[in-house]
């Protein structure tokens, strides 16, 4: 007998492209020059290469609050997978650039 | 919420499965409270056990027992950091009297092992339905049992095709995401746009144009979200952010640890979290007696064995990204596994496994790659007819 459990049940309305999240802390006194920098790649393709400054809430001078950054690029419809198992293989890179303060990541996200 | 997530079809993402069975199932606490035994003060034990302290007042119709009115700290928690034993010393000493946050608004663990009782005993209630309906159906239609039965779509899409007629009766518009859409607030994120070929649009940091907010709100509405991090408790352990850093210099590795338990094997039984002779034990009813948790073996003498002390040393090189506020163990939110044997901890069997832990760097740590795992479409289980997997 074959169970199978199927995770597409749900309907997908449009593969349009692919979304990744970053939710990071940084201190309330975040140093305001520091930045993050992301980079995306598909496949060894760059999709993303961009620069964030680090948010926190200034508000709370003491406390390390939880921010996030949001990573969209579109698939292409067309766009065929090569990498492992016909698969894509999505790589995502993050650096702090300038700045004095430090970053926590705490989670990452993609759909 | 639930219902635009019922209708765009990703109920499942905000609870509308067996969570939101749970939080209905713990929100009859109330309704049911004044028909609990009231816990004489004069007579505890006149009282079971498991009602015992649960209502102290005849005129009470909520569960309402306080250190003021009945019990004291040591009723309501039953928690210790350590129980002394013969064959292991922690190294860090440890809190003698209580373990941490016992706050007055937390119910303590009568409240949550009646909550737990009657969640269990509704997931119980449907097993047996669904078990006698797979009885009935393949006594009646012989095996293999037909994926009709008990794949879900057909109920979710009905449930949907119903509320869209109930919506559409009411006047009110049904749109695909609908309240998703709304929810999400792209102010406070920041967003940027691809350097595709096929747009070559590009948007600043926080400059989102409506149609790229709703391109992306279609996709959190629309599709499962994966998510990796090193928070705990996780139901898997092994799922976790840093276990997809790729790409690893020589020298970080060691920062990426989660570093190990102070002490292995079984833990000494507090003895306030045993249940009393004569009581109902529901786990050793499940579990044939071996009971649920990490026990630590005895000899014929009593002597407690088997806890081989292990020194903790995850890495701290400040030239890479680390590992941070790691709670070492199996923290799955289960008993049957041990969590937060840190060897800095003082209290050692307090088992809490909430913790924030994240992976820290800075301007001189330089770049961490993670490499998201594929995880899409279904996954088969083969089931011999003998019914081993």
């Amino acid at each position: 007998m074959l169970l199978a459990t199927n995770l597409s049940l749900y309907p997908n309305p449009n593969p349009i492209g692919q979304l990744i999240m970053l939710r990071y802390k940084a201190p309330g006194n975040v140093d305001k020059k520091t930045k993050i920098r992301a980079k995306v790649e598909v496949n060894g393709e760059r999709k993303v290469d961009e620069t964030f400054t680090a948010v926190s809430d200034l508000s709370r001078q003491k406390v390390v609050t939880e921010e996030q950054l949001v990573v969209w690029y579109e698939e292409g419809r067309a766009e065929k997978a090569k990498g492992k198992g016909g698969e894509d293989v999505i790589r995502v890179t993050f650096n702090v650039e300038e700045g004095s303060s430090e970053v926590m990541l705490t989670h990452l996200y993609w759909a | 919420m639930l219902r635009s997530a019922q209708l765009a079809g990703y109920a499942e993402r905000y609870g509308a499965g067996i969570g939101h069975v749970m939080a209905a199932t713990a929100e009859m606490v109330g309704p049911v409270a004044s028909h609990f035994p009231v816990t004489k003060k004069a007579d505890p034990t006149a009282t079971p056990w498991a009602a015992r302290y649960l209502r102290c007042d005849d005129s009470a119709s909520t569960l309402q027992c306080t250190t003021e009115n009945m019990y004291t700290d040591q009723d309501k928690y039953n928690s210790r950091c350590w129980v002394e034993r013969n064959d292991f010393t922690p190294r860090v000493k440890q809190n003698s009297v209580k373990t941490p946050h016992h706050a007055s608004w937390h119910p303590g663990w009568r409240e949550h092992l009646y909550k737990g009782r009657l969640i269990t005993f509704v997931l119980l209630s449907a097993l047996e339905h669904g078990l006698e309906g797979m009885s009935r159906v393949t006594r009646e239609e012989g095996v293999p049992y037909d994926g009709s039965n008990w794949h879900m779509e057909g109920v979710h899409e009905e449930v949907r095709s119903r509320l869209r007629k109930e919506m559409e009766e009411m006047g009110e518009s049904a749109p695909p995401g609908g309240e998703c859409f709304e929810a999400i607030n792209f102010k406070s994120v920041q967003v940027l746009q691809s350097l595709t070929e096929t747009n070559g649009t590009r948007l600043g940091g926080g400059q989102v144009l409506p149609h790229h907010g709703r391109s992306i709100a279609r996709i959190i509405c629309g599709r499962k979200m994966n998510c990796r991090t090193d928070y705990t408790p996780r139901a898997d352990p092994e799922r976790n952010l840093r276990g997809i850093v790729v790409d690893v210099p020589e020298g970080m590795e060691k920062n990426l640890l989660l570093g190990e338990e102070e002490y292995g094997g079984g833990d000494v039984a507090i003895e306030g979290q045993k249940v009393p002779e004569g009581e109902v034990d529901v786990v050793g009813l499940v579990t044939g007696g071996s009971g649920i948790g990490l026990a630590s073996p005895t000899d014929s003498a009593g002597n407690h064995s088997a806890q081989i002390p292990k020194p903790t040393a995850p890495g701290t090189d400040p030239k890479f990204w680390r590992l941070a506020k790691s709670m070492v163990g199996t923290c799955d939110g289960t008993k049957c596994t041990s969590c937060g044997r840190n060897a800095d901890s003082n209290c050692l069997l307090y088992g809490r496994n909430d913790a924030e832990v994240y992976i820290v760097g800075n301007k001189n740590t330089g770049p961490i790659k993670f490499e998201i795992p594929v995880e899409r479409g279904g996954r088969a289980v083969e089931v011999s007819e003998r019914g081993g997997v």
